[in-house]
């Protein structure tokens, strides 16, 4: 697992977080730590008790009649639902968004027009993107030409001595394969890595770019936070 | 007898609504005031106070009384979401140029923010001993959201001296408050 390299790197991270400025990749770095490394947590809190004098200093704003019983209606929800009812909003709006990125990437991409329509879907399209967010990559599949180009449309270069590497997930692989880092120009990689050329596995394949040491994970399991990811679907 | 809330967030623990209510009736408007500042838009606001009350509620069980208060366990879970939703919207009207970013930073009430950081203590006084601009972007980083971005439009520096900017002027906080041995 990447852990900051020094005291400093770790003091800085931790009070970064709790001021709010980390970038998106460094502050999901920054929340995996909280709840996987002690000595972060320990220095997030002690950050949030130097600062917290500030919130003293606010002044307060009442809020309007009825956001209580707002609240209280979403108490009864079962612990969790609050994260599931997130991620049902998410998949919705990520169904959506794919059906406008699947013309988009169709533009993009080039090569999806002339797909004859008897032949078994070859192409498939991923929008590789964190929860509600616009995609941050497009990944998409042909497998009659062997290969996954990999796009980049809102991305960011990452920060400095890291890759971003991409992964596949799912359609029975027992763990994450690496595909390769991707960069942010087209980067063509080779279909044949997606092991299996059976078009029908890859409706259960995942996408995922996490972000690894400058060449990518040392260990071929993802060991950077996973920044985006996006489920792959036949576009015909 | 008022309950301290500390016993009520015990009591949250154990499921208690009513002690929730009572937790919401002596928290909701500072929080409002800390998640407005951040989020300038009331709407947000009352979003990030509804996921803020609904995470209270599920894991009040571990605040540990040993860290801190409970205005303070709240107000870092409300900065928290305030912060999120924050960024959600910019991603919104991502593409923002360089000079709307400035605008927008620029609009908020930088001199009330400013002001209000003067009375808070050891915590003001270690600030004071920051250069001026250096005091500024760590105050209104934190009590207006601002992203690195928005501080280097504001303070006309490049993103990534923003970065080692904030860390420094945090290394030094930090051994104002703790100390040279903290």
């Amino acid at each position: 697992m990447a852990q900051p390299d020094s005291p400093e790197e770790l003091q800085g991270l931790a009070g970064e977080y709790v001021l709010g400025t980390l970038d998106p990749g460094e502050r999901a770095e920054a929340e995996r730590l909280l709840a996987s490394d002690p000595d972060f947590a320990g220095a997030v809190a002690a950050w949030q008790h130097r600062l917290d004098p500030l919130n003293a200093a606010v002044a307060p704003v009442t809020p309007p009649e009825g956001l209580f019983r707002r609240i209280e209606q979403r108490l009864g929800e079962p612990v969790d639902s609050a994260k599931i009812l997130k991620l049902e909003r998410h998949l919705r709006h990520w169904r959506t968004a794919t059906l406008a990125i699947t013309a988009l990437a169709a533009s993009l991409i080039g090569f999806i027009v002339a797909s004859p329509r008897e032949q078994p879907a070859h192409h498939f399209v991923a929008a590789v993107q964190q929860g509600e967010q616009q995609p941050v990559f497009l990944v998409a599949v042909d497998t009659a030409k062997g290969i996954i180009a990999v796009r980049p449309v809102a991305a960011r270069p990452p920060e400095s001595g890291r890759d971003y590497e991409l992964w596949a997930v799912g359609g029975g692989r027992p763990q994450p394969q690496s595909l390769g880092l991707i960069a942010l120009k087209d980067v063509n990689l080779p279909a044949a890595r997606l092991e299996s050329n059976k078009s029908a596995s890859f409706g259960d394949v995942v996408f995922a770019v996490s972000l690894e040491p400058r060449g990518g994970s040392p260990t071929g399991q993802p060991t950077g936070p996973v920044l985006w990811t996006g489920k792959l679907v036949p576009v015909d | 007898m008022e309950r301290s809330l500390e016993t009520l967030l015990a009591a949250i623990g154990q499921g208690d609504r009513r002690a929730i209510s009572e937790l919401y009736r002596a928290t909701a408007p500072k929080l409002m005031g800390i998640a407005l500042r951040i989020l300038s838009r009331r709407e947000l606001a009352e979003e990030a106070l509804q996921e803020t009350y609904l995470r209270a509620w599920q894991k009040a069980s571990q605040f540990d009384p040993g860290r801190g208060s409970a205005v303070a366990w709240l107000a870092a879970i409300c900065r928290n979401q305030a912060i999120d939703i924050r960024r959600r919207q910019a991603e919104r009207i991502a593409g923002l140029s360089d000079a709307l970013v400035e605008e927008r930073a620029e609009a908020m009430d930088a001199g009330e923010t400013l002001a209000l950081a003067g009375s808070v203590g050891a915590l003001a006084a270690c600030l004071d001993q920051l250069p001026e601009n250096r005091r500024q972007m760590v105050v209104r980083a934190y009590l207006e959201g601002l992203t690195r971005e928005e501080l280097a439009a504001l303070y006309r520096m490049p993103v990534n001296t923003v970065k080692t900017t904030l860390r420094r002027s945090l290394i030094e906080l930090r051994r104002c408050l703790d100390g040279p041995a903290g």
